[in-house]
């Protein structure tokens, strides 16, 4: 498990099976990184809902559109403050 | 921005036309305004899953910090 427990259990890196493996694996051959954010690990139990998410999140968030990177991560870090999401 | 970004995460329903208008006279155009909304609402879905998972923060302000 995760240092820290969550409220709703993750599929964990280590404990990916099948095709929850297959798109961590995607994500992490894409990204270059090893370790999975904490958000995508929630989507887990859908890896088909999974994939979507990270699409929709690429190509609405991560990528120039008619507002800057910069300007999206402003608005997404005070949507957030005022979500009260810590994450 | 800010304010009717906070209008539409807080009470979307009374967004009006004339916060857009104003919005309009501040130099922001149509498509700015609606990608605006797109990753207001966006966020408001990931903040509400992770908040619900509980997903702790990631330290990425920290790495960011020793980085630098």
């Amino acid at each position: 498990m995760d240092n820290e427990k969550t409220k709703i259990e993750l599929i964990e890196d280590a404990d990916a099976t099948g095709d929850v493996a297959a798109v961590y694996d995607e994500w992490r051959q894409k990204s270059g990184r090893q370790k999975l954010p904490g958000i995508l690990k929630c989507f887990g139990y859908r890896p088909d809902f999974l994939r979507d998410v990270m699409k929709f999140g690429d190509t609405v968030h991560f990528s120039e559109g008619h507002l800057s990177r910069r300007q999206k991560e402003a608005i997404a870090s005070w949507v957030s403050w005022l979500n009260r999401c810590p994450y | 921005m800010l304010d009717y970004v906070t209008k539409v995460t807080e009470a979307a329903y009374r967004t009006t036309a004339g916060d857009v208008q104003l919005l309009r006279d501040h130099g922001w155009t149509e498509p700015q305004i609606a990608e605006a909304v797109y990753i207001t609402a966006m966020f408001a879905f990931f903040n509400r899953v992770a908040d619900a998972f509980g997903i702790p923060p990631q330290g990425y302000l920290e790495m960011n910090a020793v980085t630098k």
